[in-house]
């Protein structure tokens, strides 16, 4: 683009044409699935859309009329000016007509990515902005999970059955598959249009299909690098190393890291037979299911403890949080693989646990805290030999 | 010929994983349908546009409410197009839980033995064999 575009005043919306133009627009604003926010050149916000009020938890009467940097935030909020103020004055598109990654703020003020695509409307001498802003941050959520997944599973295919897990895998083996077989009939399709702009979407969706497949690759390989390990190495350790590298990892990439752990291990408790990468892994789910059951807790906090049993040889270590309790549904299956009750879970947190304590010759029960809440209390050996003098 | 035929045919996708999403949003818009996508039961249940839908493409497990589960709600709400369960999830009575949660057809993922495309055409064709009366 060479030449500057006119600068045109601003234009309230209501001063369209009228009530049947306006009627239109509302329905567009209602129906439009997309969070859609219009603005002037001076980025005042005119229109906001049914989708933008859920997405940024603000409605269109409270933010019409308002800066629309107020919905940006750090760097992305100042940049914003900059870009408007830039192409009024020299036409030169930074923003408009291109999707970017940018961060924006909610009413609570939680910040979340999104994808904004920005388009221009003349109407007249009036000149508007059209945002429309998608939410990245559920796309995030997946690949995080995706990666927590892998470790989980990784973990549980070392020590148990492959076919409990099977089911699992051939699921997250399915979606990429799924979108590869979709992109390659999608192709197939559009083969034989010389069109260059089907070209386009012809490349775009074999690229895509290559993304989907190694993706699918890359689970099966992880998957296969931990498969030959071997039995339990148990071995001496001290608890409150062990315990301590266990909340450190827990904490890894967690929203509620900031939840207080308590340890305390007595002292005839600290020396146990275990293989710690294996016993750090229960340690590790326990803590992220009592951070999930807290999740909106202001006073969330867990405890960890371990005590010598009186019999048996054994030390039992106790995880315990002040959350709401096992639901109903959840009480007697816990421990079975596939059970769960969240959204993101695979429900295969515990039986892992489960799987892990068990081949430690241990044993692993839930009870319920008389307080409120939650403690998992799981048996280790003692290390009869290094007993604490 | 002797129905009428409306020229854009309209999809709701509701299934929780983005490439799904992507991927069946470019295959069905090549075929001409015009497709939206969403991530959950919520969206869907929140669209204002739910009588514009022919059909409605659900998959099995979604984040909160399952397929069957929104399927029912959309029913509530008076409508009926039809609607196809799709499925990652190896649930040995597929067809029956999609038959009895009013499903007129279903589809295991990953989509390379049945063709998504293919049944959507199905369910959407109108009874061809009906003798007329
Ligand atoms: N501390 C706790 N308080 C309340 N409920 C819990 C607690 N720990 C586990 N649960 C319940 O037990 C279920 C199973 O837990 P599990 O760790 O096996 O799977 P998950 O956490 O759902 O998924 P993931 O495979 O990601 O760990 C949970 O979904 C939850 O309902
Ligand atoms: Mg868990």
């Amino acid at each position: 683009m060479t030449d500057t575009p006119a600068k045109p005043p601003a234009v309230p919306l209501d001063q369209l044409d009228g009530p049947a133009h306006q009627l239109h627009f509302e329905s567009i604003l209602d129906s439009v699935p997309d969070a859609m926010v219009v603005t002037n050149e001076a980025g005042i916000i005119l229109a906001f859309s049914r989708a933008a009020e859920t997405l940024f938890g603000y409605t269109a009467a409270e933010i019409i009329g308002q800066p629309v940097n107020r919905l940006m935030a750090g760097r992305d909020r100042m940049n914003h000016d900059t870009y408007i103020g830039n192409y009024m004055r020299t036409g030169h598109r930074q923003i408009i007509g291109k999707g970017r990654v940018v961060i924006a703020a909610r009413a609570d003020g939680n910040l979340f990515p999104v994808d904004l695509k920005i388009g221009e409307a003349r109407i007249g001498d009036y000149c508007l902005f059209t945002a429309f802003i998608r939410d990245l941050s559920e796309q995030q959520n997946a690949e995080r999970r995706m990666q927590a997944m892998q470790s989980e599973l990784a973990h549980f295919s070392r020590l148990s059955a492959v076919g409990t897990m099977a089911s699992a895998l051939a699921h997250e083996l399915n979606q990429p598959l799924t979108a590869v077989a979709n992109y390659l009939e999608a192709s197939r399709d559009l083969l034989d249009s010389p069109d260059p702009e089907i070209r386009e979407v012809l490349r775009g969706a074999l690229s895509e299909a290559a993304t989907q497949a190694v993706r699918a690759g890359e689970i099966v390989r992880k998957l296969r690098s931990y498969v030959s390990r071997g039995e339990v190495d148990a071995r001496p350790v001290r608890l409150t190393a062990l315990l301590a590298d266990a909340i450190a990892l827990s904490k890894v990439s967690r929203e509620r890291a900031d939840i207080p752990v308590i340890v305390e291990v007595a002292r005839d408790a600290d020396r146990v037979l275990a293989d710690p990468i294996q016993v750090q892994q229960v340690v590790i789910n326990l803590i992220r299911n009592a951070m999930d059951a807290m999740a909106g807790q202001s006073d969330a906090q867990i405890d960890i403890r371990a005590m010598r049993l009186d019999a048996g040889g054994l030390v039992e270590v106790e995880v315990c949080d002040n959350g709401p309790g096992l639901s109903a549904e959840m009480k007697d299956s816990v421990f079975k693989p596939f059970a769960t009750t969240k959204a993101q879970g695979m429900g295969l947190g515990l039986s892992i646990c489960q799987t892990i304590v068990e081949a430690h010759g241990g044993t692993i029960r839930a009870v319920p805290k008389p307080s409120g809440g939650t403690c998992f209390r799981f048996t280790l050996r003692e290390d009869k030999d290094n007993l604490a003098t | 010929m002797l129905i009428p035929v409306r020229d854009i045919r309209r999809i709701a996708v509701v299934d929780d994983n983005l490439a799904v999403r992507d991927s069946l949003q470019l295959l069905l818009g090549v075929h001409g349908y015009e497709v939206e996508a969403f991530a959950g039961s919520v969206g869907l249940l929140a669209s204002t546009r739910l009588a514009v839908y022919d059909c409605f493409v659900i998959d099995l497990k979604l984040g909160g409410p399952d397929g069957p589960h929104l399927l029912s709600s959309v029913r509530a709400r008076g409508f009926q197009q039809p609607a196809i369960l799709i499925s990652g999830w190896e649930v040995e009575s597929l067809e029956r839980l999609a038959a009895d949660a009013g499903f007129a057809s279903h589809v295991r993922k990953p989509m390379m033995i049945t063709s998504i495309v293919d049944e959507i055409r199905r369910v959407l064709r109108p009874r061809e064999s009906r003798p007329p009366d």
